[in-house]
Formats: structure tokens, C-alpha cells, sequence
């Protein structure tokens, strides 16, 4: 072992713990800002006139726990957990028959059924809502099937704005993610355990239950886990549909700030919301752990088999049933940004007119609006990125050391921030930290801070899937511990880093939450133009941006596709 | 039980399966070929784990073909073993014999038997992942042969585990099985695997059976060049002319480097191919180390690798030095004493007993086809 190597082995450059310590107090700096301006409401709320020093700090504390309306907490937290276990089990249902066509069978489709799971990146809450009303709406496309086949109109109720209603959006949502992920799982898993099943007496099911379930469960259980958390931390969705069917604790938040200003409550909320998300995130790391050390040991990618007869069939049915109710509401939206609304006596007509009027109308919002979007979100998404590749780089770097794991596994932690605090709680928080409240620098650094540690799994994923020996060798030819880095594995995983970088674009500029809870209005992103022409009525405008929008999440979105495939 | 596999045919894409064997009673056949032959995929087949083009598989008078892999009553040891991880070793063992509801008591009894006979028994409550490799391939064994199949399918078992193990599992599968009395096919490209295991070898090539029989039949006289050379039979050199000899049964081949072999023309089983698809081949048992009292032809060739201990012991590594890379080992007992005194880099000239040399075909389907 060279003089360097065992050098490097004891100790670590000490930048490498200057800027892990740094990407921890980032990602946490907006959190304890909202949390010290909060004590300090609660602190000062119940003051009474009079009372000074601890015990009174102590007593107005007790009197803000006790104004908290218990039953609200509770109620708000049963409809978060059911809304969240209905939706998880839905997607599941819906996407498990897709991971397992996607999984063993070639097919026409398989790749846009795939392709799917950019749904819930590029398209912002606010375009599928849209997109659900003007399809299973009491007026929407589905009712006006309903007519064609014979039936009423008018009997068509509808269901979107309901408990189900809101299932249905995040199954719509998130089924994708089960298709890809489980399928991802299942395409490695070797048949042989079910064939010796068969060849041990075992029907088909009782074969696929020995042979395959067994291995597929950490990766169903892990699609599970994330599906769970994205709608237990659901806001747009429920705050639409939600009304009298109930609200979740996320959009308590966000009453809780915007509305009442109560950023105690707010947090007692955020904290009950974070406690679950934590138990979710130990599941999904757990599984996923699992799950990757199956992999290890499966090797290639299973033969797929061309769908016939029986299967041919099943990839069909479950072609039209996801075209009919999940590609029709998103059809919906293209169909309604070329349909020109009837003005004074005219008729309905097809054509650009909504797509004119947004480019060359009364302050003609799109352009400017797609240069904010193409502005701030690609600065989120170069922050998030040179953070990402920070962060994984030096994870990476303290665990070949052997130094310093404790300090890594803080920074691994930190990366599921976005996943277990509210985003509300987040985006407040880096107003409070950003000079005189700019609300674009607090909008670039929260969406940054969203979408960093995706970028930094990615890559930690692909730094460690690197084969160890290539690095080796590198070091043998003479390269210093650095060089090796910059000039092999840095190298390898140049087309992850731009995969990264265009996912995390995708994040940010399809997020409206973030501009919502900032309460923006210097800059107007595409996002939040679409919630305007929403909130205005102006649907058939709102979807015509909404695909403008789509378009260019979804073109980078299947760009990063290909630059995985290419690589 | 016996086997009859009649004219089957399986499509995979570009790829064509043809397959024609039989298989005694209690009898062990082994296919042996290069990666990507088809012998996994006939395996596969005769279990019902490959949809059929044609054909029949025929196990003891009743046809099988059309059944599901469940309903053939065959055992199949696969190459990565396919244990259910998360089964113990007992379950494991017990898994077919719970499928056919064999009552729990009759169940245990016979997974202890096996467990015995497999040496196993302390291992039962584990689960695979806390096994050896040795132990692993005796579970997956016990679990095969635990339903009392009618044929059992081993399809390269013994690939995953190191030399030493594999020559003491095949040993235990060889005593196994014939105890059992159980017919049985096993896959593998390793010549001297197949050797060890079979009662009869069936050599594939390109999704083509090319050679059936044991070892000697194969030395005494190889359908083709290539099999010659992929079972290491002896030497093959290309013929570069043919004449017969005036008026004799002889035929005079021409190696392409210009040495001439006197072959009787009752060894000329390459008569229909064409001058380049015809091979001289000479077993190594009509190779010795040229002595001067000696007449026929010789070869000169390079000692490349001397890994003889003693004269009957290990073997000599050669290169012919007229023919560019063409290795070949030859059993120290052919070479004799002369073994020990020879480095590597010596040349040494081989003589050859032309009554042994046979001209053969190169490829012995290209021959078939063009009949």
C-alpha cells in the first residue's frame, strides 16, 4: 500500500468534513429558522402582562398545547393515514399487473407504460387536477361518453370531489411508480425458483408464490413505503377535493400559515407529520436495502417473452383500462388547450386561439412565464445538482476511508428531509432566512433543497454501483485518490450526474407548492400561471400552458430516459 | 423409467433446436457441448419449461410433451440451484412432497431419509443462505428426488463450485443416482465431467445432436473433426491432397504441411466431402516419441508446457511447429520415459501409426446435409 493510500485510508481531507458539515447545516438551516420563529410566536402568544423569566416562558408554553384543538389534530391525522393507506393500496392494485406485464412480457406500449412513471415529475398537482375535472367531472369528457353510450348526462354525479375522488388522483399519481420500480425489481428475478416450483408439482400461482413473491415483497414493500409518503404529505390534491370529505395535516399547514398565521400550530402539525414519514422512511430504507442486496446477486436482466394468447390478451386489457381512465384525463388536457371556447354567438372551435391569446393577449403571460420557469428552475436544478454530486461524493469518499461514517449517515439522513418535513414548513423557512424576505432566492434555494438529495441518491447509487476495481486500477497506474476520482469514476458517472440534473429540473419547474406557500408574485413560473388561468376559470388557456409545461418536463424527462439508456 | 426424445424441434429467434435420443432404464446420459449449443434449452424442453416447435417426448411409453412441467413427474436440479431462500432446508427438502399432499407424518419420515442419505440431517432447520456450496447442492438434490420423480434433469449443478468440491459432488451424485436407479440427463460442457457421470454421452453442437456413445466409442472413430477436438480424441490436421495409392486399398492424405499418412480406405469415413471439409485425424494413442528404427511419417512439435511427475504420470502440453497455435496435451504415459528429460521449448518429433489415422469430416452435419 503506497504512502498516500494508507494516509488517505487514516484521514480524510478535512475540506471533505467542512462540506458535509456544510450540506447538513444547509438542509437543515431553513428548518431550525421556521422552528426559532415559531417558539418565539408561541413564546409570545400566551404572554400575559406581568409574567416574565422561565416559569413564564414555561407557562405560555403549556397554554399554547392546550389551545390546540385535539380533536382537529386527530381528525385531520386519521384522514391523512386513511386517504394515504387507500391511495397506496390502489396505485398498488393498479400498478403491481403493469410491473409484472412491463416485467416478463415484450409488448407493444411497454415502453410508454414505463414511461409513465414521469408522470408525477413533470406534470405539477395543479395540471392533474385539472386534468381530472375536465375528464371525470359532472361536465367532463367521461360524462360526455356516458351520453354517447345512452345514458344521462345528469346521472353521471361524479366522484372527484370526495375521499375517492382524491384516491383516484393519487393513484393516478403514483401507480406509475409501482409499475417501474417493482418491475425494475421483478425483470431481475430469476425464474429457476418458480420453475423448480413446477417442476416440483407447483401450479402456476402456487410456483409464483415460492418462487417470486418471496424476492419481490422488499421491492413492493419499498414502492409501498414511497407511495404512502407522497400522499400522506399530499397538499394540492386534497386542498381542490378535499372539502367537506375531510383535509390532511398538510393542508393544515398551510391553513395554519397562510391563513391564521399560527406558525406554533403549524409546526406541531409538521412535527406529528414528521414522526410518520420517519416510520415510512425506515421501511422504504430498510426494504430498499434489502432489495439491493437480492440484486447483488441476481445478475442479468431475465429473458422477456413475446405476449401470446393469454397474455396477449391481459396486456390489452390492461392497455385500454389505463388508457380509458388514466391517458384520458391527460388526453382531456390536450384536446381542451386546441379547443377555442364559443364566444358572442360563435361555436366551439379547434385551433391555436388559446395558445394566441396566452403569447399575444393582454400581457401576453406565456413566454415571460416560461423564461421565469427556464430561470429559476434551472437554477434550483444546478444548485441542487452541485450539492447532489457534493454530497454523494463525499459520502461515497467517507466510506471507502472507513472515516467518519457517522457524519456520512447524517448527510444519508438529511437527504429524506424533503420526504419527512412539510414543504410548507421548508419554504417558510427559507423566507425567513433570505434577505428582506426576496421571495426568488427563497424559491431557487427551497426547490434546490427539494431536489438536491434526489440527485445526491442517484448518484451515491451509481458511484457505489461502480466496480471497485476500475478505481483500483486507476490507482496502480499511479493516480492520487482525487485523481482516480475526477478521472475514472467522475468520468463513469457523467451521464448520471446529467440524468440528475435534468430530473431535478423536472422537480422544480413542474412544483407549484413551493411559489403557492411563498405566496409569489414578482416572477410568475408556469406553474403558477396555470394555477391564475385555473383560479380565473380560464381552463381551456390553463391547459394549453399546462401543456406547454408538460411538454417541457416530459422532453427532459425522456431525454434523461435516454441518456440512461444510452450510457 | 425410459426416455425417448423423437425428432423435437424448438425456435428461439435465429436459433434452431434439433433432437433425437433415447435413454435406457436406470441409465445416466450426459449432454455435452460448448456455451450456447442448446443443451439447457433441450433440458428445459423435456421438462415443459420451453414451448416445443415438434416432436415427442416419450417417458416410458406415455407421451409427455403436451403436460404441464408439474403433471411430468420430473425432478430438475438447476444450475444457480433455485433453493427457496426463505424456506428452511426442511421445507425445501418437503416442498413437492406437501404439493402432492403427502400426509405430514410420511412427509417427515422421508425428509429425514434423505437428510441421511445426503448427510444433511444437522442442517435441516437452516436456510440456504447459511449453507456451503457442498451443502447447497445436497439440498437441492434431496428436494429433487424427495417426489420419487420418474427422470431427473440436472442441468450443470456443479458449475458454481470449485474443482476439488466438483470432483467430490459428482462422485456423490454418480453413487446417488445409481443407487437410486434413477434415469437420469445431466448437462455440462466439461468433457471430463461428462466422462466421469455418463453411461452414455450426447455431444450438440449449434442446436445439433453430433455425436452419441461412451468415451471409447468416440476415440475409436469421432463422427467429425470438431468433436475430435472439443473432446481432446487426438490430433486433427487439414488435408491438403488426396490420391489412392495405385491399385491398393490405400489412400495417401496430404497434411497441409506437406507430410504424407498412408490411410487404409476402410478408415475413410469422409468420402462424400469435399477435399477442405476433410480432416486426417489421429488419435493420440498412434502418437509416440520417434525413435530411428521406426518408418512413417512424423510431426515435429514444441514441448510448451512439461507438467509430467513421472513417466505414467501427468501430461505434456505440445504445439505442432508446422501449424500456427495448435496446441494439444498428450498423457505422459504416451510419451514415455523421454518425458522427464525434455524442458519447455524443446522440439521432439512425434512419430505417427498410420494403421490407427483416419480421414474424418470436418463438421459431420454439413456432410449429412449434402447427402
Amino acid at each position: 500500500m503506497s504512502a498516500n493510500l494508507a494516509k488517505w485510508r487514516r484521514t480524510p481531507p478535512l475540506i471533505l468534513y467542512v462540506g458535509l458539515i456544510a450540506i447538513l447545516v444547509l438542509s437543515l438551516a431553513p428548518l431550525i429558522a421556521f422552528v426559532r420563529v415559531a417558539a418565539a410566536h408561541a413564546l409570545d402568544a400566551g404572554a400575559v402582562a406581568g409574567e416574565q423569566g422561565f416559569n413564564a416562558a414555561f407557562a405560555n408554553l403549556m397554554r399554547f398545547f392546550a389551545s390546540i384543538p385535539g380533536s382537529v389534530v386527530l381528525k385531520s391525522l386519521r384522514f391523512t393515514i386513511l386517504q394515504s393507506a387507500a391511495s397506496t393500496a390502489l396505485a398498488l392494485a393498479i400498478g403491481l399487473p403493469g410491473a409484472w406485464l412491463a416485467a416478463r412480457f415484450d409488448f407493444r406500449g411497454r415502453r410508454i407504460l414505463l414511461a409513465l412513471a414521469a408522470i408525477p415529475f413533470c406534470f405539477p398537482p395543479i395540471l392533474v387536477i385539472l386534468a381530472f375535472i375536465l375528464y371525470y367531472g359532472k361536465e367532463g369528457m367521461l360524462s360526455q361518453l356516458y351520453a354517447l353510450v345512452g345514458g344521462r348526462p345528469h346521472e353521471y354525479q361524479g366522484m372527484l370531489y370526495s375521499f375517492w375522488g382524491i384516491v383516484l388522483v393519487h393513484a393516478f399519481y403514483n401507480f406509475p411508480i409501482a409499475v417501474h420500480q417493482v418491475s425494475a425489481h421483478w425483470m431481475r428475478i430469476p425464474s429457476s425458483q418458480a420453475e423448480a416450483a413446477r417442476t416440483l408439482g407447483a401450479g402456476r400461482f402456487r410456483a409464483f408464490l415460492a418462487g417470486v413473491l418471496p424476492q419481490l415483497l422488499p421491492s413492493v414493500a419499498q414502492a409501498a413505503g414511497l407511495i404512502f409518503l407522497y400522499c400522506f404529505f399530499s397538499f394540492t390534491t386534497v386542498l381542490v377535493f378535499g372539502g367537506r370529505a375531510g383535509t390532511t395535516l398538510e393542508v393544515q399547514i398551510y391553513q395554519a400559515l397562510r391563513y391564521q398565521s399560527n406558525l406554533p400550530l403549524s409546526t406541531v402539525y409538521s412535527a406529528i407529520e414528521t414522526l410518520f414519514a420517519f416510520a415510512g422512511i425506515y421501511v422504504i430504507t430498510r426494504k430498499s436495502d434489502a432489495r439491493k442486496s437480492q440484486m447483488a446477486d441476481y445478475g442479468r436482466i431475465q429473458r422477456r417473452a413475446r405476449a401470446a394468447g393469454a397474455e396477449k390478451l391481459a396486456v390489452l386489457a390492461y392497455e385500454i383500462f389505463i388508457a380509458i381512465f388514466f391517458l384520458g384525463p391527460l388526453a382531456a388536457i390536450v384536446v381542451e388547450a386546441f379547443r377555442v371556447p364559443a364566444s358572442f354567438g360563435g361555436a366551439t372551435k379547434f385551433g391555436l386561439g388559446n395558445f394566441s391569446r396566452l403569447l399575444g393577449g393582454f400581457q401576453a403571460p406565456l413566454i415571460p412565464a416560461l423564461i421565469s420557469t427556464l430561470k429559476l428552475s434551472g437554477l434550483a436544478a444546478l444548485l441542487a445538482t452541485f450539492f447532489g454530486v457534493a454530497a454523494s461524493a463525499s459520502i461515497y469518499s467517507l466510506e471507502k476511508s472507513g472515516r467518519g461514517v457517522a457524519l456520512a449517515r447524517a448527510i444519508e439522513t438529511s437527504q429524506w428531509l424533503p420526504l419527512a418535513v412539510s414543504p410548507a414548513i421548508m419554504a417558510y423557512g427559507w423566507l425567513f432566512l433570505s434577505s428582506n424576505h426576496t421571495t426568488s432566492y427563497a424559491l431557487v434555494a427551497a426547490q434546490a433543497a427539494i431536489a438536491w438529495p434526489f440527485v445526491s441518491r442517484s448518484l451515491h447509487a451509481a458511484l457505489r454501483a461502480l466496480n471497485p476495481k476500475v478505481r483500483e486500477a486507476a490507482r496502480t497506474l499511479g493516480a492520487t485518490p482525487l485523481k482516480s476520482f475526477v478521472s475514472v469514476e467522475l468520468r463513469m458517472i457523467g451521464p448520471s450526474i446529467a440524468a440528475s440534473a435534468a430530473f431535478a429540473f423536472s422537480i422544480t419547474a413542474g412544483d407549484a407548492n413551493v411559489p403557492l406557500m411563498l405566496g409569489m408574485n414578482e416572477h410568475e413560473t408556469l406553474p403558477l400561471l396555470l394555477y391564475r388561468l385555473t383560479s380565473a376559470y380560464r381552463f381551456n388557456e390553463a391547459c394549453a400552458a399546462g401543456l406547454v409545461l408538460g411538454l417541457m418536463t416530459g422532453i427532459v424527462f425522456l431525454l434523461k430516459e435516454k441518456v440512461i439508456d444510452v450510457a | 423409467m425410459s426416455l425417448d426424445v423423437k425428432n423435437l424441434v424448438v425456435k428461439r429467434g435465429d436459433f434452431q433446436l434439433s433432437a433425437d435420443f433415447s435413454l435406457k432404464r436406470g441409465k445416466i446420459g450426459v449432454l455435452l457441448g460448448p456455451s450456447g449449443c442448446g443443451k439447457t434449452t433441450l433440458l428445459r424442453s423435456i421438462a415443459g419449461l420451453e414451448p416445443i416447435e415438434t416432436g415427442n417426448i416419450i417417458l416410458d411409453g406415455a407421451r409427455i410433451e403436451n403436460l404441464p412441467p408439474e403433471k411430468r413427474g420430473l425432478g430438475f436440479v438447476f444450475q444457480d440451484l433455485a433453493l427457496f431462500e426463505r424456506m428452511s432446508v426442511r421445507k425445501n427438502i418437503g416442498y413437492g412432497l406437501a404439493i402432492g399432499r403427502v400426509p405430514k407424518s410420511a412427509r417427515d419420515e422421508k425428509i429425514k431419509a434423505l437428510a441421511r442419505r445426503f448427510q444433511i440431517e444437522h442442517l435441516l432447520d437452516r436456510f440456504p443462505a447459511e449453507l456451503s456450496g457442498g451443502e447447497r447442492q445436497r439440498v437441492a438434490l434431496a428436494r429433487a428426488l424427495a417426489p420419487d420423480p420418474a427422470l431427473m434433469l440436472l442441468d450443470e449443478p456443479l458449475s458454481a463450485l470449485d474443482a476439488p468440491l466438483r470432483r467430490e459432488m459428482r462422485r456423490f451424485m454418480r453413487v446417488s443416482l445409481t443407487e437410486s436407479k434413477l434415469t437420469t440427463i445431466h448437462v455440462t460442457h466439461d468433457v471430463e465431467e461428462a466422462v466421469d457421470l455418463a453411461d452414455e454421452i450426447v455431444v450438440m453442437n449449434r442446436g445439433k445432436i453430433v455425436g452419441k456413445g461412451t468415451m471409447s466409442v468416440f476415440a475409436a472413430r469421432p463422427d467429425s473433426g470438431w468433436l475430435a477436438r472439443f473432446m481432446n480424441l487426438g490430433l486433427v490436421l487439414p488435408v491438403r491432397d488426396i490420391r489412392v495409392l495405385g491399385g491398393s486399398r490405400t489412400i495417401e492424405a496430404s497434411s497441409s504441411s506437406g507430410e504424407k499418412f498412408a490411410i487404409n480406405d476402410a478408415n475413410d469415413h469422409s468420402a462424400h466431402a469435399a477435399i477442405d471439409a476433410r480432416r486426417i485425424y489421429i488419435p493420440f494413442s498412434a502418437l509416440s516419441v520417434s525413435d530411428a528404427a521406426r518408418h512413417g511419417p512424423t510431426l515435429t512439435a514444441r514441448v510448451v508446457r512439461n507438467l509430467a511427475i513421472s513417466p505414467t504420470q501427468g501430461k505434456v502440453v505440445f504445439e505442432l511447429v508446422d501449424m500456427e497455435q495448435y496446441f494439444f496435451e498428450m498423457p505422459a504415459e504416451n510419451v514415455g520415459a523421454w518425458v522427464l528429460a525434455h524442458a519447455e521449448g524443446d522440439l521432439i518429433e512425434l512419430a505417427v501409426d498410420e494403421r490407427y489415422c483416419q480421414l474424418i469430416p470436418e463438421d459431420a452435419q454439413e456432410l449429412r446435409g449434402r447427402e
